[in-house]
C-alpha cells in the first residue's frame, strides 16, 4: 500500500512546525552553538516527515507524467514583480511609492540581476548628446546612494558612463527594499503564469519550499528571459546573441610601471575598487533559453577565464594579480523578447519619434545621438492581459536589442511598468487600459524623465 | 548712321544678358526639384566641354550642353560673351563704372589665347591645365557660398571672382578681352572662318581689330607647341604632386567616380558643383596643400552622413568629367573601411553595439567568430563589397575606430 496521502491541512501544520522547529533553532544557535558540542546537543530535533507532500511525476506509458495537483497558495498581493535586476527592483519600488502592496521574488540570493551577479558594472545607454543623462528616477537614486558610499561608484561625472560596485549595489539595492518594506521572496524562480482566461493573474514559483503559487492583481516580468509572459502564451521572439561571463581580477595596483606588454583586453576595465578590474567576454552566440548551451558556456568560460588570468599572471610585472570572482550569473545579453502593442524601432530612434504614451526615454551608448521615447505600448503584450515586460524583453525589433539590453534601459522600463501596475491594480482595470497620462503624472512625480 | 535699330538691339541684349544671368542664378541655386540642373551652367562652356572630353577621352552629357555655344561661336564670335555670360555682364558694368577708359588694356598681350591653346594641347594627353580659370566654373563655385561657405574652393572662387571684377574696373576689358580662357577659345572657334574671310578680302580693315585672333601665326603655333611640352611634362608632375606618398595610389579620398588621381585634380574645374549638390554634405574642399595639381579639388570628409547607395548627384552634376557616373550599377567606391584594432571597442573586449556592422548598407562587414580556442571579437571588412561609403565610419562614434582610407590595392 502507498502512504496515507497527506490532506492540505496537515502539510500546512507540518510546514508551520517545521518554521517553528526552524526558528527555534536559529535562536539557539545564534551565539556559541557551533563552538560549544554541549549546546549543539540541546539543538532541537527535526521533524520526522512520512510520506510526500505531492504526487510526484510519473512514468506512463513511457512518457514522464506530472500529475495534476493543487498548489499552496504563498502569497496575494496587488503587484507581483517577477525578477528581481535593475528592473525588477524598480519595478517594485516604484510600484509601492505609487501606492499599491508590492511582492518581488528573486532566483538567486541576492538583488540587481546581471547588474550586480552578472557583474555587468558599467552603466552605458543613459547620456544623450549634450551630456545630458535622460534615464533618472529610481535607478538615478540607487546610484546617489552608490556615490555616498566608500568605492560604490567610480567615474560618475556628467557625460561619462559611471562603473558601480557590485557588492555595494547589492546593498544599496537590501537597504532601499527593506526601507520600502517590501514582501521579498529570494531563492525563488518563476516557472508559470497563472492564468483566468486570457488574463493572468499571478504565476507559480518553484523554491526550496516547493511549488508555490502567488496570485497578483497585476504582474510585471522583469525576468529578462520574460519566462512570465512565454508561460502565459503571449507572443514574443526567440534571439540569439553572444553570452558570455564575466570576471574581476585583483591586486593590479600591485603592477609594476615596468610591467610587460599585455592585450588589453586581458586587463579589462576599472571599478570602484582600487586595484580590481572586471573583464567582460563576448562569448559564443547561443539560445539562451537552452539549458545545454547554457552548461556548455559556464564550463567552457571558466576554463578560458583561468587561462586567460594565467597569461596575465605569466607577465612580467603582473605576478600578483589573481581571479578574483566569475561572475554567479551568466551574461546574457538577449533572449526573449516581446511582440508588444508597439514594436521599438531603429528608425524610430533616428527620426527622434516621440509618443503621446512615452513612459520612458532612453539615452546612448556613448552620448552620440539624441534621446529616444519608449511608449507604454512596447511594454504591452498583443494578445495576453494584465502582465507587462519591463528590462531587455520589452518589444523592440533586432537591431535595437543593444540598446534595449542595457542597464539604464532596464531600470527606466522597469520603473515605468511598477507604476502603470501599480495603478491598474489600484484601478481595478487591465493593465492594457490603464490611464497612461496617470502614469506619465505618477513617473514624474518619481523624478522619472520622460522629456 | 542707323542709330536707332542699333541702340534697340542694344536694349535687346541687355535684357537677354540680365535673363541669362538670372537664369544661371536660379540653376545654380538650384531652388528647382532637379538638383543637377547646377550642371548645365558649368558645362555650356566650350572651354570646359572640349578640354575636358579631349582629357578624358569620351564625350559626356557635358559635351553635349556646349555644343551650341561652340557651334554658334564659329558663326558669330564671342556671340556667348556678349549675350549670355554671367561674368562677362559684371566685368562689363565694372567697366562702365570705371573712370579708366578701355583702351588702357590694348598693350596687354593676349594671355587668354595661350591659356586656352596650353590648356587645350595639354588636355590632348590628358592633363588640362587652366580649366579653373572658365568664367562660368568660377562663377559656379562663387554661387556655391550660398550653401557651403566653409567649402575653400568655394572661397577660392568668390575671391578670383572678386580679382577678376577689381581688374575690370582698373583696367576694363582686360579680363574678357586679354585673359579670359572661354573668350580666348571663342576666337580660336571663330578663327577659321575671319581667316576664310580674310583672303576673300584682303582689303579687310579687319586685319587692323585688336579682337581678331591670329591663332594661325608663328606666335600661336609656337604656344600650342609650348602647351603640348607643358602638358607632357605636367603629366609625371602631376603625378608626383597628386601623391603624396610618390605611390601611383590616391592618398585622398575622392567622390565616387572620380578620374585617376594624377588627371582628377586637372580634370576638375573647382566649380563646386559636387560639393554644393552632394545630398549627404560629405564633399568638401581644403585650403591645405598636398599637390599643386590637386590643390582645392574636392574630398569626401565622413562627418554626419555617409555617401549613399543610390545617390549619383556629385557624378551627375561634374560638367568636366572629373566624376563620371557608370553607364550601369554599380556605383563606383570611393575607398574601403578600414578597421582601427587599437580603437575598436570589440577589439578591446568591451561591450560594443557594433554599429559598424547594422549601418552597413552593403553587408560588408562580419565579426570575427568568437570561438573558445580564440576569444577575439573584432570587424571583418569584405573589400569586395565594401565601397567605402563611409556608413559604418559615421557609425562608430565616438570611438572613429573605423574609418575609410583610399583603396590602396591594384
Amino acid at each position: 500500500m502507498t502512504p496515507k496521502r497527506m490532506t492540505r491541512r496537515d502539510w500546512m501544520q507540518l510546514l508551520g512546525a517545521s518554521g517553528l522547529a526552524a526558528g527555534i533553532g536559529a535562536v539557539g544557535n545564534r551565539s556559541q552553538a557551533w563552538a560549544d558540542p554541549v549546546q549543539r546537543k540541546d539543538a532541537p530535533k527535526g521533524v520526522k516527515v512520512v510520506g510526500r507532500d505531492h504526487a510526484p511525476a510519473r512514468i506512463v506509458g513511457g512518457k514522464v507524467i506530472q500529475p495534476e495537483r493543487e498548489l499552496v497558495l504563498l502569497h496575494e498581493t496587488d503587484v507581483l514583480v517577477v525578477g528581481g535586476g535593475p528592473a525588477g527592483v524598480v519595478a517594485a519600488l516604484a510600484a509601492k511609492r505609487a501606492g499599491a502592496k508590492v511582492t518581488l521574488v528573486e532566483r538567486y540570493g541576492h538583488l540587481g540581476g546581471l547588474w550586480t551577479g552578472g557583474l555587468v558594472l558599467i552603466v552605458i545607454g543613459h547620456i544623450v548628446s549634450g551630456k545630458k543623462q535622460v534615464c533618472q528616477g529610481i535607478g538615478e537614486e540607487m546610484m546617489r546612494r552608490l556615490e555616498k558610499l566608500d568605492r560604490g561608484i567610480v567615474n560618475r561625472k556628467p557625460g561619462v558612463n559611471p562603473t558601480v560596485d557590485a557588492e555595494a549595489l547589492k546593498y544599496v539595492m537590501v537597504e532601499m527594499i527593506m526601507e520600502a518594506d517590501l514582501d521579498v521572496f529570494l531563492h525563488c524562480w518563476g516557472v508559470d503564469a497563472i492564468m483566468d482566461g486570457n488574463k493572468v493573474c499571478g504565476a507559480v514559483f518553484e523554491s526550496k519550499s516547493g511549488r508555490q503559487a502567488i496570485l497578483a492583481k497585476t504582474v510585471v516580468d522583469a525576468t529578462g528571459d520574460g519566462d512570465v509572459f512565454a508561460a502565459a502564451g503571449a507572443e514574443h521572439e526567440r534571439r540569439k546573441y553572444h553570452a558570455g561571463l564575466v570576471h574581476r581580477i585583483g591586486n593590479l595596483d600591485r603592477v609594476g610601471k615596468d610591467a610587460g606588454q599585455l592585450d588589453k583586453r586581458l586587463l579589462g576595465s576599472i571599478t570602484p575598487v582600487p586595484g580590481v578590474n572586471w573583464v567582460n567576454m563576448h562569448g559564443p552566440d547561443i539560445d539562451a533559453l537552452d539549458v545545454a548551451q547554457l552548461t556548455d558556456i559556464e564550463l567552457n568560460a571558466r576554463r578560458l577565464i583561468w587561462k586567460n588570468v594565467e597569461t596575465v599572471r605569466k607577465t612580467p610585472g603582473y605576478e600578483d594579480v589573481y581571479l578574483m570572482e566569475t561572475a554567479p550569473q551568466l551574461g546574457v545579453r538577449i533572449s526573449r523578447v516581446l511582440a508588444g502593442l508597439h514594436t521599438l524601432t531603429m528608425n524610430d530612434v533616428m527620426a527622434n519619434k516621440t509618443f503621446p504614451d512615452v513612459v520612458a526615454v532612453g539615452g546612448a551608448w556613448s552620448g552620440d545621438h539624441q534621446e529616444w521615447q519608449i511608449p507604454y505600448g512596447a511594454l504591452v503584450p498583443k494578445d495576453v492581459d494584465n502582465i507587462l515586460a519591463a528590462g531587455r524583453c520589452i518589444s523592440g525589433e533586432r537591431f535595437m536589442s543593444d540598446l534595449i539590453r542595457v542597464i539604464p534601459n532596464c531600470f527606466i522600463t522597469g520603473h515605468a511598468a511598477g507604476v502603470a501596475a501599480a495603478l491598474a491594480a489600484k484601478d481595478g482595470c487591465l493593465v492594457r487600459n490603464v490611464e497612461v497620462p496617470k502614469v506619465q503624472k505618477v513617473l514624474r512625480e518619481q523624478e522619472a524623465y520622460l522629456g | 548712321m542707323d542709330q536707332k535699330p542699333h541702340k534697340l538691339k542694344r536694349r535687346i541684349r541687355t535684357v537677354v544678358r540680365c535673363a541669362a544671368f538670372a537664369v544661371c542664378i536660379v540653376l545654380l541655386l538650384a531652388p528647382l526639384p532637379w538638383p543637377q540642373a547646377a550642371f548645365t551652367v558649368p558645362a555650356s562652356s566650350p572651354f570646359v566641354g572640349v578640354a575636358a572630353s579631349l582629357a578624358a577621352r569620351s564625350l559626356g552629357a557635358a559635351a553635349l550642353v556646349c555644343t551650341p555655344v561652340l557651334v554658334l561661336a564659329l558663326f558669330q564670335r564671342r556671340c556667348f560673351c556678349r549675350w549670355a555670360c554671367p561674368v562677362g555682364l559684371m566685368t562689363e558694368l565694372a567697366g562702365r563704372i570705371s573712370p579708366v577708359s578701355a583702351r588702357r588694356c590694348r598693350p596687354i598681350p593676349r594671355l587668354g589665347l595661350w591659356l586656352a591653346l596650353l590648356s587645350l594641347s595639354a588636355a590632348a594627353v590628358g592633363y588640362p591645365l587652366f580649366l579653373w580659370l572658365d568664367p562660368l566654373a568660377i562663377f559656379s563655385g562663387t554661387l556655391g557660398s550660398a550653401f557651403n561657405p566653409g567649402s575653400a574652393a568655394t572661397q577660392a572662387s568668390v575671391g578670383v571672382l572678386a580679382g577678376i571684377l577689381l581688374l575690370s574696373f582698373v583696367l576694363p576689358g582686360a579680363w574678357c578681352l586679354k585673359l579670359c580662357p572661354l573668350g580666348a577659345s571663342q576666337d580660336l572657334l571663330a578663327a577659321p572662318r575671319i581667316w576664310l574671310r580674310r583672303r576673300k578680302d584682303a582689303d579687310s580693315t579687319a586685319t587692323n581689330d585688336e579682337l581678331i585672333a591670329e591663332p594661325m601665326s608663328r606666335r600661336s603655333l609656337l604656344t600650342t607647341a609650348v602647351g603640348a611640352t607643358c602638358a607632357v611634362a605636367g603629366v609625371p608632375l602631376g603625378l608626383a604632386a597628386g601623391t603624396r606618398d610618390g605611390n601611383e595610389k590616391a592618398t585622398l579620398l575622392r567622390p565616387p567616380g572620380a578620374a585617376e588621381e594624377w588627371q582628377f585634380g586637372q580634370l576638375c574645374i573647382r566649380c563646386g558643383n559636387c560639393v554644393r549638390s552632394c545630398p549627404s554634405n560629405i564633399i568638401t574642399t581644403r585650403w591645405q596643400f598636398d599637390s599643386w595639381s590637386a590643390w582645392l579639388a574636392p574630398e569626401i570628409a565622413f562627418e554626419s552622413d555617409y555617401c549613399r547607395e543610390d545617390c549619383f548627384t556629385c557624378m551627375q552634376v561634374c560638367p568636366s568629367g572629373a566624376l563620371r557616373a557608370p553607364l550601369s550599377a554599380p556605383k563606383p567606391s570611393i575607398g574601403l573601411a578600414q578597421v582601427l584594432m587599437d580603437r575598436c571597442l570589440l577589439a578591446l573586449g568591451r561591450e560594443c553595439r557594433t554599429m559598424c556592422l547594422t549601418s552597413c548598407p552593403y553587408e560588408a562587414i562580419t565579426l570575427h567568430e568568437w570561438t573558445w580556442e580564440d576569444d577575439r571579437r573584432y570587424p571583418i571588412v569584405a573589400s569586395e563589397k565594401c565601397p567605402g561609403c563611409g556608413a559604418c565610419q559615421v557609425a562608430c562614434t565616438p570611438m572613429d575606430a573605423i574609418v575609410v582610407r583610399p583603396d590602396t590595392r591594384g
